[in-house]
């Protein structure tokens, strides 16, 4: 292994570690937890967190943060919904490729102002929230649209691998989840192998370097607000898939969710770092801990309590590691400068 | 051309007047809703139109663009600085309302609220489209007929309950809380049968916390878990979902609170059973029409008639003409229209 791969994945050992001690707790807890049916539902009900999850990981990675997928989404979502509401195309991969260039024009607007305009992308990010979302509510007066053609309604049901439960009723691995683990592989790729994934790296860890190093900036901005804009239209889909329901404000006001998960899973607010099977991971211990809640049968009272008490521990155990992982490398020479 | 200022002047000054003695017949009434441009208060303010229409009076609707306590109190704060005549307002945050509403009452402006039952200290009244006893045990006598009707019945028993859990907006949201405790209360004393088996969960504003949550509460109670009750408009339609991908149609119950247009497709289905809702547009309606009977020096009182909607009921500050919607069927709710 390289040295700095090896911190990262420090991160993401202790994150499993946690992951599988909670796992073992709610399965003694309650032992459906640990059945295949109850472990496909939740990866299905997560996908739409999972995916966009890895376009923040892109972001975060290149020193960037992108509030705004979750309008991209929204309006992704909502303009396929219109089309195939009103014309009542019975072709779900025709859905599917229409929130596409939707989310890749809007994302790179993004990435655009961000560039030009220097101006942090956070406030960047936050304005075109307000902008996409509030066009769209404008526009549409917050109408829900619920009637779909029949191929649209069916494919949610769509599975890989399909099992009897024990009520007769087929359960599955569900084709979300696959969309979800082929786009993660599809960006551990870029990440780890193309050309553009080791710039963003480079960017996000030290701009003025990657700048003087000869890296075209633009390029790399661009790219990364519009792969997260691309993401954002897929998992657009996925949402109104899952739910068979497209509201304007269902999304909008989940994006602290997406960047917890994220940065749970190790990604460094500051850049430079974060890989695809730590964004994964981060999102799977806030699905099971939400799934595992119920599962426990704790009042919902205490839901917010646990969830938020879980989540510190976990960033504090990784966060602490990272430290220790730092030392050991870098010396007392470099412990000095750093703490 | 000194007398042509002068005349100018004076002419303006007689416009003016007359402007002002003209908008003065006619009362302004504001409606400040939770949130400007969502379907259910684009729907209040049809009711509110209509009012301004048929009693000629200068009613309209505003809100802010998010659902949050502090840009409402702005919004009703400017009115009162304007000084309308009544002001009507779905809070967002009914405690947070209270200081300005205050003022507004000390400027004489008449003050309303409706789906605010509770906190009624500041205010002339609050107006309500529904018997809030009778909407919080109607879900609980569905379930009891739908288990009439399958025969299943006879298999619960104190000892062997069938169970149920509720859904709300928020565990803040003081109406859906409210209902809830009436239901639970309401269960208990009639169907000892029944019982709730975890505490109320704050799903019911999201299809997709609601899916999630009853499809977890179908893997952890098995057979036990036998209805659902949705506070919010959300609640049934996610539980809907969650109960057919599993193909519990037959088997777990689905009522509670829904629009009418929404849940119609699963009501024919099966996936909700029953549903019940008052009509956004009644509610703005009554509010409008209440508040031109106060301008106009009338007494409040229980038997005064609203128009198309009946006689009104009064229990303390609260005003209750009881138009609840029951959705018993997919014909029922398409027939509302909304």
């Amino acid at each position: 292994m390289k040295i700095p791969w090896k911190i990262q994945r420090q991160t993401e050992w202790y994150l499993l570690f946690v992951i599988i001690v909670l796992s073992a707790f709610l399965t003694v807890v309650n032992p459906k937890f640990f059945t295949l049916e109850n472990i496909f539902d939740f990866l299905r009900n997560n996908s739409f967190l999972g995916i966009v999850a890895l376009g923040e990981l892109v972001v975060l990675i290149s020193g960037g943060i992108d509030v705004s997928f979750t309008a991209i989404a929204t309006v992704a979502q909502y303009l396929m919904g219109l089309v195939i509401s009103t014309t009542m195309v019975n072709n779900v991969l025709l859905a599917f490729l229409i929130p596409i260039p939707i989310g890749i024009a809007l994302g790179a607007v993004n990435g655009v102002l961000v560039y030009y305009t220097r101006v942090h992308p956070v406030i960047i990010t936050i304005s075109t929230l307000n902008f996409y979302y509030g066009v769209l509510m404008f526009l549409t007066k917050g109408t829900w649209i619920y009637k779909f053609p029949p191929a649209f309604r069916e494919f949610a049901k769509l599975k890989v691998v399909t099992f009897m439960g024990a009520q007769g009723v087929p359960f599955g691995f569900s084709f979300f989840t696959l969309l979800w683990i082929i786009l993660g592989f599809f960006t551990f790729v870029v990440l780890r192998y193309l050309t553009i994934g080791r710039k963003i790296y480079a960017v996000g860890g030290n701009l003025e370097a990657a700048r003087r190093a000869g890296f075209n900036i633009f390029r790399v901005q661009l790219f990364v607000y519009s792969y997260i804009g691309l993401l954002a239209g897929i998992a657009g889909f996925v949402h109104a898939q899952l739910n068979q329901m497209i509201q304007p404000n269902a999304i909008v006001g989940r994006e602290l969710d997406v960047i917890a998960a994220t940065i749970l899973g190790g990604a460094s607010i500051f850049g430079g770092s974060g890989t695809v099977w730590g964004a994964f991971l981060g999102v799977l211990l806030i699905a099971i801990i939400k799934n595992g809640l119920i599962l426990m049968k704790a009042s919902a009272y205490w839901h917010e309590v646990i969830m938020g008490s879980i989540i510190v521990l976990a960033a504090s155990i990784s966060a602490y590691q990272r430290k220790l992982q730092i030392r050991r490398e870098k010396g007392r020479f470099a412990e000095e400068q750093i703490f | 051309m000194k007398w042509f200022w002068f005349l100018l002047v004076v002419v303006l000054g007689v416009v003016s007047l007359v402007g002002v003695s003209f908008a003065q017949e006619k009362y302004e009434i504001a409606v400040v809703v939770k949130i400007a441009g969502i379907p259910w208060f684009n729907r209040m303010a049809e009711g509110v139109d209509q009012a301004a229409k048929e009693l000629g009076v200068n009613a309209y609707l505003i809100g802010p663009s998010t659902a949050d306590p502090a840009p409402q109190v702005q919004m009703v704060e400017d009115l009162v600085t304007r000084g309308v005549d009544a002001i009507c307002v779905v809070p967002n945050d009914a405690k947070a309302l209270v200081p300005v509403f205050t003022r507004a009452r000390e400027k004489g402006i008449v003050v309303l609220t409706h789906e605010s039952p509770f906190e009624t200290e500041a205010i002339d009244w609050d107006v309500e489209t529904i018997d809030s006893v009778q909407y919080g045990k109607n879900p609980v006598d569905a379930i009891v007929r739908e288990l009439e009707e399958s025969g299943e019945i006879s298999k619960y028993s104190p000892e062997n309950p069938a169970g149920f859990v509720m859904l709300v907006g928020s565990l803040t949201v003081p109406l859906h809380n409210f209902w809830a405790d009436v239901a639970l209360e309401y269960a208990k004393e009639k169907y000892p049968f029944l019982k709730e088996l975890t505490s109320r969960l704050p799903t019911a504003e999201s299809v997709e916390a609601s899916r999630a949550a009853v499809l977890d509460l179908m893997t952890t109670y098995g057979e036990q878990f036998k209805a659902v009750i949705g506070w919010g408009s959300l609640g049934p339609i996610g539980a809907a979902q969650a109960v057919a991908e599993k193909g519990m149609e037959n088997k777990v119950i689905v009522v509670g609170s829904a629009i009418p247009s929404t849940v119609a497709p699963y009501l024919a289905t099966g996936a909700v059973d029953w549903a019940q809702l008052w009509d956004p547009k009644d509610a703005g309606y009554a509010m409008v029409y209440i508040a031109k009977q106060i301008l106009d020096g009338k007494e409040i009182k229980p038997g005064l008639e609203i128009p198309s909607l009946g006689t009104i009921d009064v229990q303390d500050k609260v005003i209750i003409v009881n138009q609840t919607k029951i959705m018993g069927n997919a014909e029922a709710a398409e027939k509302l229209g909304f």
